[in-house]
């Protein structure tokens, strides 16, 4: 029993994890409270869908022409909205209800296109089957690959200098550009970045529990939980609260209700942010330095 | 001749805090920079760097008119500079910081990686043996991993004159490196900087500390009235 709650949770942690890891490097260098990114969550899949159907089948074409889509519309929030917006030196309330009115822009428009029901895409994968009296199902095992691989992938940009460029721009953007760092670019790579993970997080989504519209918001909101309690800027800090919350949430749709998912989490930001308002990781500077 | 400034005045709202400030640096050379609390030398590195635009004048550096160039772009050209109060990431380590001002590394571009890994992490090992001699070179060796936001002011200054070093500018803009700082440092730094100089870097600072910078200068420079009057020689 907790083996088979251990497992879902870790399946269902590391598609948070995307979503999450994606929301901390947008929010570190951007600044902007991204809640556009559950629009991306929910982008990806449906231009999936969408590319299955003109292609007839579920190939490279497919998942490229989602890939691309996400890219481009996460460029296009970047350029026409929020770079805008800080040039301008506007504040973060301004970004934070842009970006919710960019949220209910494409929420409202693929529920215009292709209406509020659940949409599922079958693998044929095969059925379920036992191992170790856990119960998996093939796409998890999907879902568990592909998300590791990325978050992987993620690993090893992190030893790269673009990702101490990211840092520099997290820790002060000024201070960046002073030292002739481009933080436009930086800034639009991680939007890129970013968006692509929500979009793919959403995508294997779609081959279990399945994808509407407005699924977004709470996976999102999930994320932002996982990024504070994670410590904001560290991304090991993310996905570790991920896993964390993943395995909550999964233990109380087992033993409470479902209902209680979301509650459950922000339960959680909650008494983590009483205990230690820095989050989990997080280290101090000098009191003259705050 | 590596700089030549001609005629630049700078005001702000009517406030005239350069009025006529024209010099020239030689290559290799270092120059101390002198003047009162607020006669506007930080003010002058500001515009020479393209932090502020002049309100008149040109500025050439290498024969090219720069006085109306971006900071980045100035910066990419080879002026670095430091700041008054040092300008550092608080939230990364010194080595990270260090690295950070290093430049034209081949790894700026993350799809290099995926070209030429092995080449990039040669480049990397390299950049960090220097980092880790700068370190030692300004006192910091034994805080690489030490977050910058936990030095103290004395010693953020000195993190900024590495970053300065390793960014391997050939003009290079100190604003008082030896303010705030301990009398062996002091003379640690002027042994750097003669160091650079014999390099062939250009060097010109603003201090406040007259002996300690004069013992090293090529020429001074003093800016009074907005007016710049220059003695060649002291040293
Ligand atoms: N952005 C600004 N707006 C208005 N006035 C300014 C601005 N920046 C500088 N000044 C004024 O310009 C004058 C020169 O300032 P600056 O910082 O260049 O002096 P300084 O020579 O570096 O002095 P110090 O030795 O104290 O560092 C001061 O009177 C200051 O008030
Ligand atoms: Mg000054």
């Amino acid at each position: 029993m907790y083996a088979q709650i251990l497992f879902n949770g870790l399946v269902a942690g590391l598609l948070l994890a995307l979503v999450a890891v994606g929301f901390n490097l947008i929010f570190n260098t951007t600044k902007v409270f991204h809640l556009a990114h559950g629009a991306m969550f929910v982008v990806g899949p449906y231009a999936l869908l969408q590319f299955i159907d003109i292609t007839s089948g579920i190939g490279l074409w497919a998942w490229g022409g989602s890939v691309l889509l996400v890219v481009f519309l996460a460029m296009l929030i970047e350029r026409v909205v929020y770079q805008p917006l800080a040039r301008k030196r506007s504040g973060q309330a301004i970004s934070l209800i842009s970006s919710i009115g960019v949220y209910l822009f494409i929420v409202n428009l693929i529920s215009l296109v292709y209406g509020n029901e659940t949409k599922y895409v079958d693998l044929p994968l095969g059925g379920s089957f036992s191992l170790l009296g856990i119960t998996i199902i093939p796409v998890q095992l999907m879902q568990l690959a592909i998300a590791l691989l990325l978050i992987i992938g993620v690993f090893i940009l992190m030893r790269t200098k673009w990702f101490l460029k990211v840092r520099a721009i997290t820790s002060n953007d000024t201070i960046a550009s002073v030292l002739g760092i481009n933080t436009e670019k930086i800034r639009l790579h991680t939007m890129v970045l970013g968006s692509i993970m929500a979009g793919i997080a959403g995508c294997l989504q779609l081959f279990d529990i399945g994808i509407d519209p407005h699924r977004g918001m709470s996976i999102t909101l999930g994320a932002v939980a996982a990024v504070i309690i994670g410590g904001q800027t560290s991304v090991k800090g993310t996905i570790a609260a991920s896993l964390v919350i993943a395995f909550l949430q999964t233990f109380t749709e087992w033993y409470i209700s479902a209902h209680w998912k979301e509650g459950i989490t922000f339960l959680l930001l909650i008494a983590v942010i009483l205990w230690r308002t820095e989050g989990i990781v997080s280290f101090n500077i000098r009191l003259e330095e705050r | 001749m590596i700089l030549k400034v001609l005629n630049v005045g700078k005001s702000f709202n009517g406030l005239i805090v350069l009025e006529d400030v024209s010099f020239e640096l030689e290559t290799g050379t270092i120059t101390s920079l002198f003047g009162e609390n607020g006669s506007g030398k930080t003010t002058l590195f500001h515009i020479i760097s393209g932090f502020l635009p002049p309100s008149r004048g040109k500025i050439y550096f290498k024969g090219e008119s720069i006085y109306d160039k971006p900071a980045t772009e100035i910066d990419k050209l080879g002026i670095g500079r430091t700041w008054q109060f040092p300008r550092v990431f608080k939230n990364l380590s010194v080595l990270d910081n260090l690295l950070l001002a290093s430049k034209k590394h081949p790894g700026e571009h993350v799809l290099n990686y995926l070209v030429n890994p092995f080449k990039i992490w040669q480049e990397e090992k390299k950049r960090k043996e220097k980092a880790v001699r700068i370190s030692y070179d300004v006192g910091l060796s034994d805080k690489l991993e030490e977050a910058a936001g936990r030095l103290s002011f004395g010693q953020q200054k000195l993190l900024s004159i590495g970053m300065l070093l390793i960014n391997e500018a050939e003009l290079l803009l100190l604003d008082e490196p030896f303010a705030g700082l301990n009398v062996i440092m002091v003379d640690a730094i002027s042994k750097l900087l003669l160091q650079l100089k014999e390099e062939g870097k250009t060097i010109l600072m603003i201090e406040h500390d007259r002996k300690k910078a004069k013992a090293i200068s090529d020429k001074v420079l003093y800016l009074t009235k907005g007016i710049i009057r220059e003695d060649v020689g002291v040293a």
